[in-house]
């Protein structure tokens, strides 16, 4: 099972690095007389409207699907450890003072604040994959300041303290690897979270030129093409669900094997 | 109630073969070591057993097959006909349901809720109308309890009713249950690990090891002479508080796992007069003489008495440690308010207090874990206070990382030393009693006493004047108890042993500092405050300890 | 006393969480391409005195906070401005199109329930069989999959192909409202579903294994009585808590649902507002948005103050 979604995950992470290479045609080559047609030889997914290859179009989509998602899960996941380790370990008053931060953000809104934002401000992933990191970090902050909290108690934790040991050390050599299932699983979650929602402003036609080749704004031009070519619109829809769905259970599995491992 | 041939079975053999029997008005008590089987015993005669379990065998009541019969059989049967009362006061109530309603429901006559309280001793009627989180550990067992009787039943089953309680508690809810039992003329089986408790309230006595009956018969004669070699060694290692052993005698190795010893006797392994038959066919439970069954092949030996001259207690050298006028308070919670002690080198002086005496914020405050709102902690000694103090942490499950091996974790400790010559990983080991191959273990590949040993070791790396014990033994079993007793005995460094357990204490202290509600109510010698308290508070917790 | 307290501070979090969310919106009317004159005038024509009048009929001139202030002062006399595209006050805009999304979150709530509930008790009953493991596996990769993602998968099968279900808009009589409204709802309750279930799993499961049960039943109380007394009451606390995120998961994915089936709901306002930069309609929006995320929490506060007496007596914050 766990081999069968890394290999999953790792498919398609290969198809976006090698995509220009793999692809049948050039992505934005129009052939409008041949205009919506279903799967053929020459086109295996069949094209879109304008005549375009669907195949060459979700390869050239993979990249940015899979970067932005990683680089938000990358950085989400370092800031909110990061910060959630230091608010539950040094408590006091930052630790009071991020966690009013902390549950504001997480009772915004989220995502409706991100489709405003992005599409009232424009621009791309930028400010999206931004805009994103500022949500998803308190999240995290919340569950590893959580855990920390409980875990500073412990007897392990009060050794270690009584023993001198500088708190950096004792946060990051004694704490950390024992919060390692939540942190592996977090940082899958953000990675899914990121996939989903960015996929999602693009099919909401928010934040991108229309024409881009991208998974979710392929599913939205497409979508009323459902009798002429339904592949068009199916297939990134269904890539971008695969791709969800394994780094969901990916992420589901790590953290019930690891916390397995582990003797609480 | 007969229980004959009782299997457990889950993913492995869990209780094999166990017959009891409990007749009205007779107190049983089924006494046994942690992974022994008694609590599932108790569980599969409830017809409670967890989901994946399975009992065969046969459990009649009243010459009623239960074993195997469905729920419409045994609902009429909990509760007017057998109880059950479990171990967790905090864990075994309904949050969200008062005191009052969880009798209510569970009574099939007309007797008020305020009269079936005050049999547990309640005697405010405000408590019925409280929920579980407003009451005490103490509290909440009485109600239970008065939940639990509250149908009537005829047979009671008590698993480890007061573990979790403190040890005045404890004595309280004990004396309660054999009240209730001599006026109901109710029967009781008792399940616990402690064999204090099993003698001085049963009238007889089962002996569980590795899922099977060992030995049984009535209390007093087990008590005088075991008729199994497990019962003896068991009995040789449970600490007194009458007297300073001159050694404390562990069982060496740990308990098998019922499955893995079906085809000889369990303790074989661990015995002292095993003989080749022992290995080669499980022997049966037999008649020793009338009343008396034990699953020994031979007549047990008595073991011979140990001559050690107890060592003259040591000549108390300069002060280590000097607290004075230590006061801490959590919000309007006072924990300490102002003590005063002092440690000198080579003595153990032992702190003793029931839950709230401030034992243990007493300790945090010498180990800097906690910051005292006044008085002061002075450490004879130069450089910064890790080197000076260490600790032994209560709880063995969580006293060592589990991401991290032995050896890192005792390197890491020593590496805390004073700069000079260090004690290396297998030193650490040796010095504990531990093999050198242990250093590549992680902790969840040790027992519970291994741990406790690992992070004895790891306190000592840095070679403090001071070792700060808190209640170090108070989550083992008795066997292993012995075991890291004897190796703290052993240390030499001057002690401050926190414990709650004054036959515990009485085997390791020099001195004595007794604590009730964060004040010291009486100080001195081990020995005088034992024998002869001068305080209330003293003489209540003596008299709380069961008495072998 | 303490529900008292309680309360005050759920109150002053839910008028903080407001105050902030209102600033931002209104902030996003300055940080609009064009600046605020532009949007304010939509797509007409901009002379020197249209926007002079624009400046003086929205205060412009004023400093940000006096500004923010009676915009703030307005809407909660329930006065939202004036919708830049079609001129009608932002009020109507939004009763215009709230039947749709409400009938349409109703439906999938109703749907959560009925299928989320027994599910997860189901697999709970199950644990660790077939059923269970599909359960959960089911669960997770509902959880995971995009709601618009669902929506074209569901539309392509159910209505395109099998033609069962219509593909675009509400219908008008009850009956056609709720076949139209049928696969919208299946592709918003998924992810909804899917964590009810997974809490449900859990909430039982932890029950199952607790003393109390255990002691109830060895009290030999009858079935119903440890049924609704221990189990349902003791299960729904941790379900309540998703009760939050179960909103949040329907505000948003009501947004997608919407725009994949062609319903003229909020959410179709939102993506058109935001289109056409119609901030008035957008501020509304967020707000509204807010408003239902605060009201909803703190029901859901009110339901543990009934059901849990550690949170009435003030045990547990």
């Amino acid at each position: 099972m766990r081999a069968a979604l890394t290999a999953v995950l790792g498919l398609v992470a290969l198809a976006a690095l090698a995509g220009p290479w793999l692809a049948p045609y050039d992505p934005a080559a129009q052939d409008l007389a041949l205009g919506a047609a279903g799967p053929s030889a020459a086109h295996w997914l069949g094209t879109d409207e304008m005549g375009r290859d669907v195949v060459s179009r979700l390869l050239a989509g993979a990249r940015s699907a899979l970067f932005w998602p990683v680089l938000v899960a990358l950085f989400t996941t370092a800031l909110g450890t990061s910060l959630g380790l230091l608010s539950g370990y040094r408590r006091g008053w930052v630790d009071a003072l991020l966690m009013r931060v902390v549950d504001l953000a997480i009772a915004m809104p989220g995502l409706l604040v991100l489709i405003v934002v992005v599409g009232v401000l424009g621009g791309g992933y930028g400010w999206a994959v931004l805009a994103m990191a500022v949500l998803f970090t308190p999240g995290d902050i919340r569950v590893v300041r959580s855990l920390t909290l409980a875990q500073r108690e412990l007897a392990y934790a009060e050794a270690a303290r009584t023993l001198g040991l500088r708190p950096g050390r004792i946060m990051f050599r004694h704490l950390l690897p024992n919060l390692a299932p939540t942190v592996v699983a977090n940082a899958l979650l953000s990675f899914t979270g990121a996939l989903v929602a960015l996929a999602g402003l693009s099919f909401l036609g928010v934040g991108l030129p229309a024409g881009t080749p991208d998974w979710g704004l392929m599913v939205e031009e497409n979508r009323q093409l459902l009798d002429l070519n339904p592949w068009a619109s199916i297939a990134p829809a269904a890539l971008i669900t695969v791709v969800a769905c394994a780094a969901t259970l990916l992420g589901d599995r790590a953290f019930e094997s690891m916390s397995k491992g582990g003797v609480r | 109630m007969k229980v004959t041939g009782l299997r457990v079975t889950g993913p492995g053999l869990i209780v094999d073969g166990v017959d009891l029997e409990v007749s009205p008005g007779e107190t049983v008590g089924l006494v046994g070591e942690s992974g022994s089987g008694k609590s599932l015993t108790a569980r599969a005669m409830a017809g409670l057993l967890p989901r994946g379990l399975r009992a065969t065998g046969s459990i009649t009541l009243g010459g009623r097959e239960l074993l195997g019969a469905g729920e419409r059989v045994w609902r009429p049967v909990r509760g007017r006909r057998l109880a059950l009362l479990m171990q967790d006061p905090f864990a075994m109530l309904n949050p969200l349901l008062t005191a009052g309603a969880h009798i209510a429901e569970s009574a099939r006559s007309r007797v008020s809720v305020a009269e079936r309280l005050a049999e547990v001793g309640i005697d405010d009627p405000s408590v019925a109308r409280r929920h579980p989180f407003e009451l005490s550990g103490g509290m909440r067992q009485r109600v239970a309890l008065a939940a639990a009787l509250a149908g009537d039943p005829e047979l009671l089953i008590a698993d480890e009713p007061t573990t979790a309680l403190d040890a005045t508690t404890q004595h309280e809810i004990l004396q309660l249950v054999r009240r209730v039992q001599r006026a109901r003329g109710m029967g009781v089986l008792l399940i616990t690990h402690d064999l204090r408790v099993a003698f001085e309230l049963c009238d007889r006595v089962a002996v569980m090891y590795a899922g099977r009956i060992v030995e049984q018969g009535p209390a007093a004669e087990v008590r005088r002479s075991p008729a199994h070699p497990y019962t003896l060694r068991l009995l040789a290692a449970v600490p007194t508080v009458e007297r300073r052993l001159a050694r404390l005698e562990g069982i060496p190795g740990s308990v098998p796992a019922a499955g893995e010893v079906t085809g000889g006797c369990a303790f074989a392994a661990r015995c002292e007069q095993v003989a080749p038959e022992c290995t080669q066919a499980r022997p049966p439970l037999r008649e020793a003489s009338p009343g008396r069954l034990t699953a020994c092949l031979t007549r047990v030996r008595p073991r011979a008495a140990v001559h050690v001259t107890a060592a003259p207690p040591p000549e108390p050298g300069p002060p280590v440690l000097r607290v004075t006028g230590l006061s801490k308070r959590y919000g309007g919670h006072v924990a300490l308010g102002g003590v005063s002690l002092d440690v000198r080198r080579g003595e153990t002086v032992g702190v003793v207090g029931g839950s709230g005496s401030g034992k243990t914020t007493l300790a945090r405050c010498v180990l800097g874990l906690a910051v005292p709102d006044s008085g002061t902690v002075e450490l004879a000694g130069e450089g910064p206070r890790h080197r000076l103090v260490q600790c032994v942490f209560q709880d063995p499950s969580t006293s060592l990382n589990p991401a991290m091996s032995v050896g890192a974790a005792l390197a890491e400790a020593a590496a805390q030393g004073a700069p000079g010559p260090r004690p290396t990983v297998s030193e650490l080991l040796e010095q504990v009693g531990l093999p050198a191959a242990y250093a590549s273990r992680r902790p969840s590949a040790l027992s519970g006493g291994e741990r406790q040993r690992v992070a004895i070791a790891r306190a000592l790396a840095v070679r403090p004047s001071l070792l700060i014990c808190d209640e170090p033994v108070a989550s083992l079993d008795v066997s292993v108890q012995a075991h890291v007793l004897e190796l703290l005995r052993q240390v030499g460094t001057a002690m401050l042993f926190i414990t709650h357990d004054l036959a515990v204490v009485r085997q390791m202290a020099d001195r004595l500092v007794v604590l009730s509600r964060g004040e010291v109510v009486e100080a001195g010698e081990a020995d005088r405050v034992l024998d002869a308290p001068a305080h209330d508070y003293t003489r209540t917790l003596i008299a709380s300890v069961p008495g072998l | 006393m303490a529900v008292l307290t309680l309360l005050g501070r759920r109150l002053g979090a839910a008028v903080l969480l407001l105050g902030v969310l209102s600033a931002l919106t209104y902030g996003l009317l300055l940080a609009a391409p064009g600046g605020p004159e532009q949007v304010l005038l939509g797509g007409r024509p901009s002379t020197p005195e249209t926007r002079a009048a624009i400046r003086e009929q929205y205060h412009l001139d004023d400093p940000f906070p006096v500004r923010y202030a009676r915009w703030l002062g307005d809407a909660l006399h329930g006065d939202l401005g004036t919708s830049v595209y079609s001129r009608e006050p932002v009020v109507t805009v939004i009763a215009d199109r709230l039947p749709v999304t409400a009938g349409l979150a109703a439906y999938a709530l109703v749907l959560t329930v009925v299928v989320g509930v027994p599910a997860g008790l189901l697999a709970a009953m199950r644990r660790g069989g077939r059923l269970d493991q599909g359960i959960t596996l089911g669960s997770l990769a509902a959880l995971s999959i995009p709601s618009f993602a669902l929506s074209i998968l569901l539309l392509y099968g159910f209505a395109v192909r099998l033609g069962w279900f219509p593909v675009f808009g509400e219908g008008r009589t009850l009956t056609e409202r709720i076949t139209h409204l049928t696969l919208p709802a299946v592709a918003l309750a998924a992810a909804q579903a899917a964590l009810v279930v997974r809490q449900m799993r859990a909430a039982a499961l932890d029950l199952a294994a607790s003393d109390f049960l255990t002691f109830a039943r060895a009290r030999g109380l009858p079935r119903r009585r440890v049924w609704t007394s221990y189990a349902l009451r003791n299960a729904a606390l941790p379900v309540l808590t998703v009760g939050g995120l179960l909103l949040a998961a329907n505000l948003t994915g009501s947004v997608f649902v919407e725009r994949a089936f062609g319903l003229h709901g909020l959410g179709a306002l939102l993506i058109g507002a935001v289109g056409q930069k119609d901030i008035p309609v957008v501020q509304a929006l967020v707000l509204l948005g807010g408003v239902i995320v605060v009201a909803v929490n703190l029901l859901i506060d009110l339901a543990y103050l009934v059901v849990d007496p550690r949170v009435r007596k003030g045990a547990a914050a």
